[in-house]
């Protein structure tokens, strides 16, 4: 299935940061959160970020009928 | 507000209170187990200080020492004496003296108590346990620590924020999506709802919408006590459009015109497509904007050439008017009334017309003389009158036409071509002739019975030229009365026959073998063939009346008839004419050779009573006579 690119360079540029930072923090050096739990949802939620800038599509933006690629 | 606006600040309170909620639950729970726990912990020293202690009531230097590894700033112990009910010396006796009334209550013998009381601004939590063997209760107090809210927010302050994250991430992606969602169905609805209500080709409103817009300015106008104009614009050049140079090109023609009354009307009007080929236009009347004024503007545009696909075409439209509330009193009523006026424009070939009540074919009024015709054929209320007419050369009356007259209840006299005229657009005219045939030949069996033999005409309608039965009818009734066939003569107008020419040589061929008498009425009205008419088998021709009327003031009326009498003769048929009213007249045919004469001059319709009368009288007189003196009916001429 053909993914239609909704994403601008910022946007992905700032997703990819986002997402390297809290996939970093919750899977690598993990001393910052005390909390499992909230670890790994912030893992998680770092990696649907990185999983978006990587496709260049967020699928949620999808959802919502939003594009910054348009804007671009 | 928008909806996105909405839905985010919705989804977003939402979120908010239910982490608020969230809160304040884990912080009232976390307390109660930090509680639970406490009292958990005092109670197990003070069941361990218990074992320290003897029978004896310990010294207070013995106590403090006990006590000593115990205690904290905020966790002070109380010993209790059961036997005496007093504080043993060496525990925190200003403390203890709070609970010795509660402690050592006679009726209380549990081996864990607690409670807790409040002294200053300091809220004290305590438990005391006891055991069976022992005379002591030892009670463990507690100070709660005010900080307990300050404590649960550095333990649980990061899970809580990323909880308050996630829930607003949570809200803000759901208030899109969900207004993405409703702005999707809002605008297939809005869709759904303009293609429900306009027109595809033009965009204009559609026949509902247009409904809808003129119930909607009818209830304004009569609010604000204003007139109302709808003008239905009709485009018949359309189907010869379509027809000719294609759909494409119609649809082209018709964007033209929208685009042309578009223009014309600015904003002021509601412009819409009707159906077809049909435009409405709503307008309020005011100084400016007059019937008159409006016909004068939209037809206008109809003036310049419309250019499709390198053709040039004039196209003609017809406008139809009426105005609330002069012509109407509702919005369905006025599209009524418009629809007439148009109808009314179409029919007399004008280019506008605006609602006229006085030619209202359709008015409730027709819709019941419709309905009184109906049951007046089935009573049989109709009277048939005999018009006589006069044979040139024997000087007798030799027949009578048969003329149906209505006297309504209410009304009184309804004109013939009014009722005939209803007659044959409702279909009535079929029972009607059939009621007419039945008294015409019983009434010339009477007259027969009376010694007369008369040929009575009945008029047959273009109607019956389509009556299958009818060749059969007459015959049977005919056979039934006992009248010779050629004692009836069936007369049918020229414009009839000349209708559908070859079925009517069909039916009156079969008419003619019965051996009854034809007769071409109204003759030199329409538009016959001669070549059609010599294979006719008829056996008269009946010159209308309106060149009998003037032959003897205009010459070129005199031609006329003096041609159609020469024309019949040549033909071998015989001559019938209408309408003679004077005596000038009269001589003027029998000159021309003539054979029958017919009119005011000989005699007015009359009822059959009345006719048998005078065919009495003058049975019994000289036929000579009759001829020669009186001017009516009723003084012996006829």
């Amino acid at each position: 299935m053909h993914i239609k690119r909704n994403l601008h360079s910022i946007d992905i540029l700032v997703r990819t940061i986002i997402g390297a930072t809290l996939v970093y923090l919750s899977f690598i050096d993990t001393g910052l959160f005390a909390n499992d739990l909230v670890r790994w949802l912030l893992g998680l939620f770092g990696a649907i970020n990185l999983v978006a800038a990587v496709m260049r599509s967020c699928p949620i933006y999808a959802m919502a009928g939003i594009s910054t690629y348009r804007s671009q | 507000m928008s909806l996105r606006l909405k839905l985010f600040l919705g989804f977003l309170s939402l979120s908010l209170t239910v982490v608020g909620i969230f809160s304040v639950v884990a912080y009232t729970s976390a307390r109660d187990y930090a509680q639970h726990i406490e009292l958990q912990r005092l109670s197990a020293s003070n069941t361990h200080l218990l074992e320290m202690l003897d029978e004896a009531a310990p010294l207070r230097a013995q106590l403090q020492e006990m006590v000593k590894h115990h205690e904290s700033s905020d966790n002070k112990f109380s010993i209790f004496d059961k036997r005496t009910k007093t504080l043993v010396p060496g525990g925190s006796f200003s403390l203890g003296q709070h609970l010795l009334t509660e402690i050592t209550r006679p009726d209380n013998g549990k081996t864990q108590l607690q409670g807790s009381f409040t002294l200053g601004r300091h809220e004290f939590l305590w438990v005391a346990n006891s055991v069976f063997d022992s005379p002591f209760i030892v009670a463990n107090i507690y100070q709660r620590k005010k900080n307990d809210l300050k404590t649960f927010i550095d333990y649980i302050g990061t899970p809580l924020g990323v909880t308050l994250f996630f829930s607003v991430w949570i809200s803000v992606w759901g208030a899109a999506i969900h207004a993405n969602l409703f702005q999707q169905i809002a605008s297939k609805n809005e869709l759904l709802e303009y293609q429900s209500t306009h027109d595809p080709l033009t965009r204009l409103p559609n026949r509902s919408a247009i409904g809808q817009a003129i119930q909607e300015s009818v209830e304004s106008a009569k609010k604000h006590n204003k007139k109302l104009l709808l003008c239905l614009l009709d485009i018949e050049a359309l189907k010869e459009v379509n027809d000719s140079l294609g759909h494409e090109s119609g649809d082209i023609l018709l964007n033209q015109i929208t685009h042309r009354l578009q223009h014309t009307l600015q904003n002021h009007g509601q412009l819409g497509r009707y159906g077809g080929n049909k435009f409405s236009v709503l307008v309020e009347l005011s100084d400016i904007t007059t019937t008159e004024n409006m016909s004068m503007r939209l037809l206008e545009n109809f003036e310049p050439v419309f250019e499709i696909n390198g053709h040039s075409l004039y196209v003609h439209a017809t406008l139809g008017m009426a105005v609330f509330p002069d012509h109407a009193s509702g919005s369905q009523e006025l599209i009524l009334k418009t629809e007439t006026a148009l109808h009314k424009a179409k029919k007399l070939a004008m280019e506008s017309a605006v609602y006229d009540i006085s030619q209202d074919a359709n008015s409730a009024e027709r819709l019941r003389l419709t309905h009184d015709l109906r049951i007046a054929i089935q009573n049989e209320e109709l009277q048939l009158y005999f018009q006589p007419q006069f044979d040139v050369r024997r000087k007798i009356i030799s027949s009578v036409e048969a003329l149906t007259r209505w006297i309504h209840p209410q009304h009184g006299f309804v004109p013939p071509d009014v009722f005939i005229e209803i007659a044959e657009k409702t279909g009535l005219i079929q029972p009607l002739t059939d009621w007419v045939l039945r008294t015409a030949i019983k009434q010339c069996a009477d007259w027969r019975e009376m010694g007369n033999q008369l040929t009575v005409s009945v008029n047959l309608s273009a109607r019956n030229l389509h009556d299958e039965m009818l060749s059969s009818q007459i015959a049977n009734l005919l056979e039934f009365w006992n009248v010779e066939p050629k004692n009836l003569c069936l007369e049918i107008t020229e414009t009839a026959m000349m209708a559908d020419p070859d079925h009517a040589r069909k039916l009156l061929v079969g008419l003619d073998n019965l051996g009854v008498r034809l007769s071409i009425d109204d003759f030199g009205t329409g538009y016959s063939s001669l070549g059609y008419l010599k294979r006719l088998p008829v056996d008269e021709l009946k010159v209308d009346k309106s060149f009998v009327l003037n032959m003897s003031r205009n010459e070129s009326d005199a031609a006329i008839v003096r041609a159609t009498v020469g024309l019949a003769h040549d033909l071998g048929l015989e001559v019938v004419a209408e309408g003679v009213e004077d005596q000038h007249s009269q001589d003027e045919l029998s000159r021309m050779g003539c054979e029958y004469i017919q009119g005011y001059h000989i005699a007015r319709p009359m009822p059959h009573d009345e006719l048998s009368t005078i065919l009495a009288a003058t049975k019994a007189s000289n036929d000579d006579q009759l001829t020669s003196s009186g001017d009516g009916v009723g003084t012996g001429k006829v």
